[in-house]
This record gives C-alpha cells, structure tokens and sequence, in this order.
C-alpha cells in the first residue's frame, strides 16, 4: 500500500501546485483610452505653467469637442488622438489677464489596434510622426517621445515665447 | 525577472553545466537510464482558471550517474477560446522545444528518489489569430476592427526548474516541478503581440509554470 500514499502525497501537491499557479493574476489599465501628454516649457526649457485658463478641443467634423474644460494653471495637459484620421487638430483657448488666445495644434500619427490581453481587453495605440502649430503663444513644439500608449510618458514638448 | 535574476539563472544554468563537464572529465558520468515522462498539468490547470489553453508534453531524461539528468523535451500548446468580459477570441496551435539539464540536490544519498534543480531554454513557432469586438472612437466616432489572423511569432524563454521525482512502483515514477520562464526572444511584435505563447504561457516577460509528469525509467 505504499504506492498508495505516494500517489495520495502527490495529489496533494498537484493542489498545491495548481493553487501555486494559479496566483498570478492580471493588472489591467484602468482606462481603456490611451493619452498622449504635453508638457509645457519656456525657451530656456524650463518647466512653467500658464497662469490663467487653458481650454482644449478637438475639430472634428461633426464639431468642436472640448476634451480639456478650463484647467487653471496648467503644466501639462492629456491629449486624445483619434482612431481613424492620421492628423488631428487640436485648440488651445488661454484665458488669463490679457484676453484670450488661441493656439491650434496639427499631430500627424499612425494607429494600431492592440490586443492588451484576453482579459483586459484592446486599445488603439498611435505613434506620432509630426507636430506643428500656429505662433500665438506657441514657440515650438518638440516630438518627445511618438508612442501613445499605456505608458504614459511626456510626448510632445510645448515650448511657449513667454513664460510665467 | 529583471536583470539581475536573469544573470542569476545564467550562473546556475552554467554552474550545472559546468558540474556535469567536471564529471565527465573525472570519468564519473555513466548512462545509468532514460526516463520517459508526459506532462499532464497542461490539462488539469486550466480546470482550474478562466483561460483556458493547454499544454501537453513529452520529456526523455537521460540518468548520468543519477547525478546530472540532461533532458529534451517537446509538446504541443493550443488555445482556442473567448474570454467573458471582453468577448475577446484568441486561437493558436503550435509545437513547442525544450533542452536542459537537471541536477540531483541528493544525489549523495543514491536514492532513486529525488530533488532536483535545472534550467532549459525553450523555443517555438506560431501563428496566433485574434477576433475582437470593434473598437468604438469615444470622441471623433466610428468603428475600427479587430481581426488578426495567421500572426507569425516566435519566442524563445529561459526556465528555472525545481521539483522532485519518486518512484510509486517498479520503474514507475510521478513528479512535479515548478518553473520560472523568463522571456529572452520575441519575432515581430504587432498589434500588441501574442497573449498566449505555447510552451511559455501567457506572462508579458515573466511567468510561473508547472508540469506534473509520469515517468517509466528504462534503466540500462
């Protein structure tokens, strides 16, 4: 009967075994939207804010979306990108104490829908090509980083004329 | 498994190697048998769990001196399934390799009978196809599919291996043995690459695994 208790002994592992296993699981990302970021800086790529307002839309076809709301005193702002065009506009409204200005920002980009996993489901990820955008405000902009994905990272620089 | 504990596996994985090369020098290593195993916990896990992807496998064991254990394995891993929640289809089929050694922790006490310690490196080859709901642009509008279909990958893994093997009746063993893969080598990767690889799991770089073997030992 001794090859009995071995087999019993062995049971007892594979449990184990299978509960050993089966503890990995699975971070998902919270959002389902990817974000690409801009960070703002001075000609001296210093990091600033802009002491006021900022308001983003995005243009699109069947109208403006704002997808930032009157952020004060912004340093950096998440952007979307669409997931069928391959260039996006974007508008940038200061509100501060010299009036209003606008901004408008073009993002060329590629995107890939991704299989993030089984049980966390897909994204579209992008990948910048190219930025450019009107000089109201906006000095320069400076192409960080081109992959938009879950690892949110500074992507695109935006380097302002005037700081506060 | 960063950087560290690869370099980790790397020194183990030579030190064995290098065990079984002073063996040989001294003229110590001797074929004493070969081992014949299957793998059946490729089956029985997924019981257990909500994805389900199996494994099978078959191992030759080659016994040198009861002390250095060099093995080969080869198995086929296959998935063919939708998870719940996001009604996400994955299916692949492919044939996976393995090679390696085992060293016996024990192998002083003669006893066939044992705990053992190794490494392997895996490789395999596949096409994987993936069938998802469209994903909905929640700001410009619109649709875009998700079908992959026929991907090629391929992956190539390092494992860290402990586990014990015993004798139940004549010649007639069960063992199990618990794994830590790293992944060294992934083909092209689009569109997220492969959730599932075979042979390997379903780890992004790391993951556990498990095998569960029945072994016949041909002694010679």
């Amino acid at each position: 009967m001794n090859w009995l208790r071995h087999i019993a002994m062995y049971l007892v592992t594979l449990l184990i075994t299978v509960g050993a296993a089966s503890c990995s699981g699975e971070d998902c990302p919270i959002n389902n939207t990817v974000m690409g970021k801009m960070v703002f800086y001075n000609q001296y790529q210093d990091a600033v804010y802009f002491d006021g307002t900022l308001t983003v839309s995005v243009v699109r076809p069947q109208g403006d979306s704002v997808v930032v709301n009157q952020k004060y005193g912004p340093s950096d702002v998440l952007f979307p990108l669409s997931y069928m065009h391959n260039t996006d506009t974007l508008i940038f409204c200061y509100s501060g104490g010299g009036g209003v200005t606008y901004d408008s920002l073009y993002i060329s980009h590629t995107n890939t829908p991704t299989l993030v996993s089984v049980d966390c489901g897909t994204a579209m990820f992008h990948s910048i090509t190219s930025v450019g955008s009107t000089h109201h405000m906006i000095d320069t902009l400076i192409l960080k980083s081109s992959e938009v994905n879950y690892d949110e990272r500074e992507n695109i620089q935006v380097i302002y004329r005037t700081a506060n | 498994m960063n950087a560290k504990t690869f370099r980790l596996f790397i020194v183990l994985l030579i030190s064995v190697f290098a065990l079984g090369a002073q063996a040989q020098t001294k003229k110590e290593a001797a074929l004493q048998g070969v081992y014949l195993s299957g793998d059946v916990f490729g089956y029985i896990y997924p019981i257990f769990v909500k994805d389900k992807y199996y494994s099978a496998d078959l191992a030759l064991t080659a016994n040198l001196n009861n002390r250095f254990f060099p093995v080969v394995e080869a198995g086929i891993g296959h998935t063919n399934m939708v998870s719940q929640l996001y009604e996400i289809g994955y299916s692949t089929r492919a044939p996976y390799y393995r090679i390696g050694m085992d060293y016996n922790m024990q192998y002083e006490n003669g006893k066939s009978n044992y705990i053992y310690l190794g490494g392997r490196v895996g490789y395999t080859a596949f096409d994987y196809s993936v069938n998802a709901p469209a994903l909905i642009d929640p700001i410009w509008g619109g649709e875009v599919p998700v079908l992959l279909t026929d991907v090629p990958s391929s992956a190539v893994w390092a494992e860290v291996v402990g586990g014990v093997r015993a004798e139940i009746a004549k010649n007639i063993y069960l063992g199990w043995s618990l794994r830590y893969k790293y992944l060294l080598h992934q083909g092209a990767v689009t569109n997220g690459g492969p959730w599932y690889i075979p042979g390997f799991g379903t780890g992004k770089k790391t993951v556990f695994g498990a095998t569960y073997t029945i072994s016949y030992y041909f002694k010679l």
